[in-house]
């Protein structure tokens, strides 16, 4: 267990910047996420806490100890790869073993750390066999294991679900949360994907293009997003820019908004109003005012919603309802915004 | 269904011509070889089939000590060219620079003909070549023939240099790129969980490009002990190499003495079957350690 805290990290490759002034504290026995599109520099982040990669710039506390000058050896920093990279030529079991093997551990004691993690694991049965004669599911188990027995300060996971199915993905996401529950260890988890990390994280850094964007709760994320970007990454926006403002309200094409229940920061600027599709009220007829008229032009079912493009004025408006609604295409509907479902960002 | 067939059977349509014709020299090359070293030569038909050829080969003491001469040859030569390819892929990986007109350089022998590299080898050591030359010059010994007598020596010393020089950037090339992928990825993860120096080497790269390196030495083995130039040139003349043994009884004047030859050349073909068969029972063992690396 430690606390973590990258603190101005920079890294170059071949004259491009993967990772720009990199700032993030990550509390002891904490599990996070970093969530980005591939290529974003998370993998790069994970690396230089690992010691298997060194920063241009920065440096990389763990527990308030300039890690920088030690080797990864030396760190306790662990990393499971996505690709898994169990060495082919050993058994399961060995590939347990080796991190143990590597500190000279008696020979007596890693047999009883290997049968107990092999245990915990639920990979009792594969001890003996090889990589290749597991499942995908066993080989992650085996993996983590590999990385868990050397009681790792930090758990670091690099897109660990990217290589699994469906039921799989879901059910190696709660065995991660329950195995860092149990053992409290500090976790940081990299994905590509937002199920992923709102599923298993109580904290999500967004990255794009080597920047964090926004560090945060997965509700602060999705319902103050600081830029458009991290809005879109979590599901689909209707972006309208703001015309103008006044005293007491912001003015859009949707129309204008009291300020009062907007969630507005003083002294800030803010140049577009968000609405996620889910916060557009549908209603048959106009019962109250700043209703919008609109046009149903799709009308997608999917099971548990249905999607909606909506034509306001020369504007398509997206809307999502819970359940199967009968709006039907070529209708003419009214559409509610509330206030307090926008979002502002700069 | 006509289509498909006649798809799948189109790259073997095309190769028929080249196979046929290779197939045909192989196959009746083999065959006339069988039978002439079992006694079918000549006008006596199949009337006089006899293993006695062989016999008299095995109990020959030229072909024992030729055998002997040529498979320690092979063995040394391909032992150090193993060593030293590998050691310099592991070095040249570990320093993680391209190292591009170190790999030129080592790459070079291999075009190099064999006959070229026997002249080199020739010009270099033998005692009136430029070694010796530099010795006197240095003062090192007064005549160039207290060189040592490395060329045309009982043991293949000059051989051995040669088989050395042409082997060894042939395992290099291929065991470094194999080194290079298990750098990237395995190393990483084994470095990630504590390893570092010489567990690296023999907890990972070792394992890991076994099958490269016992295949490189099996192929560098059959090719140094079948060959036939390089001993010729610059091994002695007792014992006699066996490819050099087998070509001297083809070429004798006597006729009845190409049976010998024949029985000789299957005994190199047998030995030529038996390492193929090495070769794959080396891949089929190890094919977990055979690690091609991963798209990155």
């Amino acid at each position: 267990m430690s606390e973590i805290l990258f603190d101005r990290i920079s890294k170059h490759y071949d004259k491009e910047e993967t990772i720009k002034n990199l700032t993030l504290k990550i509390e002891d026995g904490e599990i996070i996420s970093l969530l980005g599109p591939s290529g974003c520099g998370k993998t790069t982040t994970l690396k230089i806490l690992a010691g298997l990669v060194n920063p241009d710039f920065g440096t990389v506390y763990m527990d308030g100890i300039n890690v920088n000058p030690l080797p990864a050896e030396k760190r306790g920093a662990v990393i499971v790869f996505q690709d898994h990279r169990l060495f082919p030529h050993m058994t399961v079991g060995g590939n347990i073993e080796f991190g143990l093997r590597m500190q000279k551990v008696p020979k007596r004691t890693r047999r009883e750390k290997v049968e107990e993690m092999l245990k915990f694991m639920e990979l009792e049965e594969h001890g003996g066999k090889f990589p290749d004669q597991i499942s995908g599911g066993q080989k992650q188990r085996a993996a983590i294991a590999r990385s868990l027995i050397i009681n790792p300060k930090v758990l670091l996971l690099d897109e660990p679900f990217s290589n699994l199915d469906q039921r799989l993905k879901e059910e190696m996401r709660s065995f991660i949360v329950e195995i860092q529950k149990k053992l409290k260890i500090t976790t940081i988890l990299v994905t590509h994907d937002k199920e992923d990390a709102l599923m298993t994280s109580k904290k999500i850094g967004v990255m794009f293009q080597g920047e964090l964007k926004q560090y945060g709760t997965p509700e602060e994320l999705y319902e103050e997003p600081s830029s458009i970007e991290v809005a879109k990454f979590f599901g689909e926006v209707n972006e309208f820019s703001i015309d103008h403002e006044d005293e007491h309200r912001i003015h859009t094409y949707l129309g204008a908004f009291n300020k009062t229940r907007l969630s507005m920061k003083r002294g800030v600027y803010y140049s577009k109003l968000l609405v996620r599709p889910e916060a557009v009220e549908i209603y048959y007829e106009e019962h109250s005012e700043n209703m919008i008229s609109g046009l149903v032009m799709e009308r997608i079912y999917a099971g548990e919603k249905t999607y909606y493009s909506i034509l306001c004025g020369e504007r398509i408006l997206k809307a999502s309802v819970v359940g199967n609604c009968h709006w039907n295409e070529g209708q003419r509907v009214f559409l509610k915004i509330e206030g307090k479902n926008t979002m502002l960002v700069k | 269904m006509f289509g498909v067939k006649k798809t799948q059977l189109t790259p073997y349509i095309y190769l028929l011509p080249v196979i046929s014709i290779l197939l045909f020299v192989f196959t009746l090359g083999l065959v006339m070889s069988i039978f002439q070293s079992i006694g079918v030569h000549g006008d006596s038909g199949f009337e006089n089939l006899t293993v006695e050829y062989y016999r008299e080969v095995f109990r020959s003491g030229g072909f024992r000590s030729g055998l002997f001469f040529s498979l320690r040859v092979s063995l040394i030569s391909t032992g150090i060219a193993v060593i030293i390819g590998v050691g310099l892929a592991y070095l040249l990986v570990m320093q993680q620079r391209e190292w591009k007109i170190l790999q030129i350089l080592l790459k070079l022998p291999i075009i190099v003909p064999h006959l070229v590299a026997a002249f080199i080898i020739f010009t270099l050591f033998s005692q009136s070549g430029i070694l010796a030359r530099i010795g006197v010059l240095l003062g090192l010994m007064e005549h160039p023939r207290e060189f040592p007598g490395l060329i045309f020596d009982r043991q293949g010393v000059g051989v051995i240099l040669a088989y050395v020089w042409k082997g060894t950037p042939f395992i290099f090339l291929i065991v470094y790129q194999v080194l290079r992928s298990i750098h990237g990825e395995m190393v990483e993860a084994a470095r990630n969980l504590g390893a570092k120096g010489k567990d690296l080497f023999f907890e990972i790269f070792l394992p890991l490009s076994i099958p490269s390196v016992f295949s490189t030495f099996i192929i560098l083995f059959a090719f140094s002990f079948g060959s036939y130039e390089i001993p010729f040139l610059l091994g002695p003349t007792s014992p006699r190499a066996l490819p050099v043994l087998a070509y001297v009884e083809y070429i004798h004047p006597d006729w009845m003495n190409r049976p010998y030859a024949m029985a000789m050349n299957m005994v190199l073909a047998g030995i030529s079957v038996f390492l193929v068969w090495l070769y794959h029972w080396v891949f089929k063992k190890f094919r977990r350690h055979n690690w091609e690396g991963r798209s990155r």
